[in-house]
C-alpha cells in the first residue's frame, strides 16, 4: 500500500476529434480524488463537456484510457458507465419532460414485482436517498411541471439510485438563483462527505474557489493545469481560462457612431425623445429630461396564490438599465411575455414610447420601438437550420431595402448581415452558414445584432448571457451598452445577481409573481436583494 | 326486419368492422409510442391478408396465420431498417412499403391464382372463426395499457418515443427498443390483415384493406396514442362503417357518399381532439 491513495477517477490521453477536424480534446488527462469536489473549468468550446461525456460513455473518444479506483475501465456507452458507478447530470437535463420524476429516476434500472413496476417501493428508496442529501422531491409530478432546481435535485438522487460512486454535473448552476446555488453545493458537499467523487463543469470561478478541492483548467481542447484550489486564486484561474485573449472591458471602443442602422428609414421613436449619445461610464450624472420608453401600469400578472393580487407598476427611462432580479419562476417570464405580447394581459396597460400597445399584436409592438431578446435562444430566438443572414433578416423582411415584402434582395441581405456581424463581433466563416454551426456565444450575438438592427426604444432581454463564457458575455453587454448610450432603455431579466449589480441603474426585485420593490443601484447590495428575493419584503 | 334485430345486426357488424381497426391501431400505438411513425400499417395489413390466404390455402389456416405474422414481422423489420439504420424519413419509408405491398399483392394474386392452370381462386375452403380475433381485439388494448404504463419494458418504450437520446443516457438501448416495438407492430397489423381476408370474407381480393390501415392510424392519433383510447375510436369508426354497409341499397344516398363517412369523421375527430404526439416521433435512434 502506498501513502498516496489511488485516485477515484483517472483519465489519460483522452483525444476526441469531431468531423471537420475540430479537436475537442487533445490528449487531456484528469485525476480526481475520492470524497472531493473536483471542478473542470474553461471557456465555451474548451472541451469540458466532451471530457465529461467521454467519462460517462456518451461520447466515444478516439484514444485515451480511463481508470476507476485504479482499475482499467472500458466505458463505451452510458450503460457501461452506470454499471461501473459513474452517473451524470447533463447540462440540458437527462429527464424526459412528459414522464413523472419517479419514472425518469427508475428508467433503465426498474424494479418490478411479478412483472409490474413497483413505483411505491422505488419512491421509498428514492426518498431515503433524497433525505440523505437533505432534499424533498415530489416524485409523482411530471418533470415538465417542476422547477429546474427540483428536477436537478431529482437527477442527482437518480444517480445515487443507480449506485453512482462518481457523480458528474455539467454546468449545474447555470440556471439557478443564488440561494438555489448554495443549496446545490450543500448537496454536493454531502455527496463528497459520503465518500463519493463529484466532478463539476462550470464557468463560475468563484464557485470553484468556494466549493471545489481541486480544479482542472482546459483551454481549446488542451489541459492547461490541474491544481488544488488552495494553491490558486480567482484571478489566476481567470487568466488561465482565457489565456490572454481577453480584452479588458473598459478598453473596448464604443461603436455608437457607426451603429447607424441599415434597415429602417427612421428610428422608430420620435426624434424628440431621443437623447444624444452619452458616455456610458458616467451614468447617473445627467438627470435632465429623461422620458420613459417603457411604462407598465397596474399590470396584473398570473397569480401565484389565489389570494395574492399582483399589480405591477414601473417604467424604464431612456438610456436606463432596469435590472429585474428574482428567483427563477417568480413571474419574470410572464411579465416579459406580456410586454412582448405573446401572453394576453387583462388588467393594466403597457406603453412603449408613450404609445399604448396593450392591445396590439407583437409585430406592431416591435414597430413601436420594442426589441426582445428571448431566454431560450434555440426555441424562441433563432431558426437553427436557417443561415445567419436569414436569421438576421427575420423580423426585418418588410424593410424596403431588403426586398420589402416583394422578392428578397439577397445581395442586400448578405451585406446587411455582414455589416451586423462585424459590428457585433460575431465570429463566423460566412453569413450563409447555418446559425447552428456557430458557438452559443456567437448565436447570442446574432440575436442581439438582430434586435438592435433598427435602434429600438426599449430592449427587453431575458438572461442574455446565459451559458455564455466571459468573452461572449462582455461582447454582448458591449453591444447593449452602445445602444443604451444612444438612448435605448433596457429591461434586463437575469438570475445572475452579479450581472444585475454590474450593469443596472435601478433594480426591481420580483417575488412570487409580484414586484417586491425597486431599488436604486446605490441602495442595492447582495444581502438586501437576496432578502427581497426570498421573502418579498425589504424590511428585515 | 324489426328494430331489435336490425339493431343487433348493426351492433354485430360494428364489432366485426372495428376488430381489424383495433388490432392494427394497437400496432400503431406500439410503433409510434416508440417514436417510429407507422403509416406502413396499410401495406403491412395488405401483405398479411395476402400471405395468410396464400399459405392458408396450401397448408391450412394455422400455417396461414403464422405466415401472415411472419410477413408482418419482416415488413415491420424493413420499415425499422429503413428508418433507424438507413435513417430514411419515416413517411417516405411507409409510403414505399404501402406501394410495394399494394402492387406486389396485386401481381402475385395474378401469378399464383387467376392465371394458374387450371385457374384457381384466392379463396379459403372455409373461413377462420372470427371469435378469437374479436376476443383478442377487445382484450389486448387493456393488456397493452398494462404493458405501457406498469412494466419496465413499457416505461422504456414510452421513454424512447419521447427522447431516444435521453433514453440512451439512462443506459438503455434505444435501437433495441424500437426494433422490438416496430416488429411487434408489424405482426399486429398483419394479424389485422389476416382477419380481413381469412376470417371476415375468406378470400383475397385486390386492395382489400382499402384504407383501413390509415383509419387505424387516425384512431391512434384520435385516441391520443393510448391503447384504450385507440380502441374506443376504432369502435366509433367501426360503427359508422357498419352503418354505411347497412344503409347501402336501402336509402337513396349514393354508396360512395356513405363510404366516405368514416374518413370525414376522422377529420372531424382529429380537429376536435388535440393532443401532442410523442416528442421524438419520426427520429432515428442511435446506440
Amino acid at each position: 500500500m502506498t501513502e498516496d491513495p489511488v485516485p477515484a477517477v483517472q483519465m489519460a490521453g483522452i483525444t476526441k476529434t469531431y468531423p471537420g477536424n475540430v479537436v475537442a480534446n487533445d490528449h487531456v488527462s484528469l485525476q480526481a480524488r475520492r470524497g472531493t469536489i473536483h471542478a473542470v473549468v474553461g471557456e465555451n468550446g474548451a472541451g469540458k463537456s466532451t471530457l465529461m461525456g467521454v467519462l460517462y460513455g456518451a461520447i466515444r473518444p478516439d484514444e485515451g484510457r480511463i481508470r476507476l479506483d485504479g482499475v482499467e475501465a472500458h466505458i463505451r456507452t452510458p450503460a457501461d458507465a452506470l454499471r461501473l458507478g459513474v452517473g451524470m447530470v447533463p447540462q440540458h437535463s437527462s429527464f424526459i419532460p412528459a414522464l413523472t420524476l419517479v419514472d425518469n429516476a427508475i428508467l433503465g434500472c426498474e424494479r418490478a414485482r411479478a412483472g409490474v413496476l413497483d413505483r411505491r417501493r422505488a419512491i421509498a428508496e428514492l426518498d431515503r436517498l433524497a433525505e440523505e442529501l437533505g432534499v424533498r422531491i415530489p416524485w409523482r409530478a411530471r418533470a415538465a411541471d417542476v422547477s429546474v432546481a427540483i428536477r436537478q435535485k431529482a437527477e442527482i438522487v437518480k444517480t445515487l439510485y443507480r449506485g453512482a460512486r462518481v457523480v458528474i454535473l455539467d454546468e449545474p448552476t447555470a440556471m439557478l438563483a443564488p440561494q438555489e446555488t448554495d443549496a446545490l453545493y450543500a448537496i454536493l458537499r454531502r455527496l463528497a462527505a459520503s465518500d463519493r467523487t463529484v466532478l463539476i463543469v462550470t464557468h463560475r470561478l468563484h464557485e470553484v474557489m468556494a466549493h471545489a478541492a481541486r480544479v482542472t483548467v482546459l483551454r481549446q481542447g488542451r489541459l492547461v493545469v490541474e491544481t488544488d484550489t488552495a494553491a490558486t486564486s480567482v484571478s489566476e484561474l481567470a487568466a488561465l481560462v482565457v489565456g490572454g485573449s481577453a480584452r479588458p472591458m473598459s478598453a473596448v471602443p464604443l461603436t455608437g457612431g457607426d451603429a447607424a442602422p441599415m434597415v429602417g428609414d427612421a428610428p422608430p421613436n420620435d426624434a424628440d425623445t431621443m437623447l444624444p449619445p452619452r458616455d456610458p461610464w458616467s451614468r447617473g450624472i445627467e438627470q435632465t429630461v429623461r422620458l420613459p420608453v417603457l411604462e407598465v401600469r397596474q399590470l396584473e400578472l398570473p397569480r401565484h396564490r389565489a389570494d395574492s393580487v399582483a399589480l405591477v407598476d414601473f417604467e424604464v427611462l431612456a438610456g436606463e438599465v432596469l435590472g429585474v432580479a428574482g428567483v427563477d419562476g417568480s413571474g419574470q417570464r410572464e411579465l416579459a411575455e406580456m410586454i412582448l405580447g405573446t401572453r394576453p394581459c387583462t388588467v393594466g396597460r403597457i406603453l412603449v414610447n408613450g404609445r399604448d400597445v396593450t392591445r396590439l399584436p407583437v409585430a406592431k409592438r416591435l414597430a413601436a420601438g420594442l426589441a426582445y431578446c428571448p431566454e431560450d435562444r434555440h426555441r424562441d430566438g433563432l431558426i437553427m437550420n436557417f443561415s445567419v443572414a436569414e436569421n438576421l433578416l427575420l423580423g426585418h423582411q418588410w424593410d424596403s431595402r431588403l426586398g420589402g415584402g416583394r422578392t428578397i434582395r439577397w445581395r442586400r441581405v448578405l451585406e446587411h448581415a455582414d455589416r451586423l456581424c462585424r459590428l457585433h463581433h460575431v465570429r463566423l466563416a460566412s453569413v450563409t452558414d447555418p446559425v447552428s454551426s456557430l458557438s452559443g456565444g456567437n448565436q447570442q450575438k446574432v440575436l442581439i445584432a438582430r434586435a438592435l438592427a433598427v435602434p429600438p426604444a426599449i430592449l427587453v432581454a431575458l438572461q442574455p448571457t446565459r451559458g455564455l463564457d466571459i468573452q461572449a458575455s462582455q461582447d454582448t453587454f458591449e453591444s447593449i451598452n452602445a445602444a443604451r448610450a444612444a438612448g435605448m432603455g433596457v429591461l434586463l431579466f437575469s438570475l445572475d445577481l452579479d450581472e444585475i449589480l454590474a450593469v443596472s441603474d435601478r433594480i426591481a426585485v420580483m417575488y412570487a409573481g409580484r414586484l417586491a420593490g425597486i431599488l436604486t443601484r446605490a441602495e442595492a447590495d447582495r444581502s438586501l436583494l437576496g432578502h427581497m428575493m426570498t421573502t418579498g419584503s425589504a424590511s428585515p | 326486419m324489426n328494430g331489435d334485430t336490425g339493431f343487433a345486426i348493426l351492433a354485430a357488424m360494428s364489432v366485426r368492422q372495428a376488430c381489424p381497426l383495433i388490432i392494427a391501431a394497437l400496432g400503431g400505438v406500439m410503433s409510434e409510442r416508440a417514436g417510429v411513425v407507422n403509416i406502413a400499417l396499410e401495406g403491412i395489413m395488405l401483405s398479411g391478408a395476402f400471405v395468410g390466404v396464400w399459405a392458408g390455402q396450401a397448408w391450412g389456416p394455422a400455417v396461414g396465420i403464422m405466415a401472415a405474422l411472419m410477413i408482418g414481422a419482416a415488413t415491420g423489420g424493413a420499415h425499422l431498417a429503413f428508418t433507424q439504420v438507413l435513417r430514411m424519413n419515416h413517411v417516405v419509408s411507409g409510403v414505399a412499403i404501402n406501394l410495394l405491398a399494394l402492387h406486389a399483392s396485386t401481381f402475385l394474386l395474378r401469378a399464383f391464382f387467376n392465371q394458374a392452370d387450371p385457374p384457381r381462386q384466392a379463396k379459403l375452403a372455409e373461413t377462420v372463426s372470427m371469435g378469437w380475433f374479436i376476443a383478442f381485439a377487445f382484450m389486448a388494448p387493456f393488456a397493452l395499457h398494462l404493458l405501457l404504463y406498469h412494466t419496465a419494458f413499457g416505461l422504456r418504450l414510452r421513454a424512447v418515443g419521447e427522447s431516444a437520446a435521453r433514453t440512451r443516457l439512462a443506459g438503455v438501448s434505444a435501437v433495441g427498443l424500437r426494433a422490438s416495438a416496430v416488429v411487434v407492430s408489424g405482426m399486429l397489423a398483419a394479424c389485422a390483415g389476416a382477419y380481413l381476408s381469412m376470417a371476415l370474407v375468406g378470400r383475397f381480393t385486390d386492395d382489400m384493406v382499402s384504407g383501413r390501415g390509415f383509419i387505424a392510424l387516425a384512431a391512434v392519433i384520435c385516441g391520443r396514442w393510448t391503447p384504450v383510447g385507440a380502441m374506443l375510436t376504432c369502435c366509433v369508426f367501426g360503427f359508422f362503417d357498419a352503418l354505411q354497409l347497412q344503409l347501402q341499397g336501402t336509402v337513396a344516398i349514393p354508396s360512395e357518399f356513405l363510404r366516405v363517412i368514416p374518413y370525414v369523421l376522422t377529420i372531424v375527430v382529429a380537429l376536435v381532439i388535440r393532443s401532442s404526439p410523442p416528442a421524438d416521433l419520426g427520429s432515428a435512434a442511435q446506440d
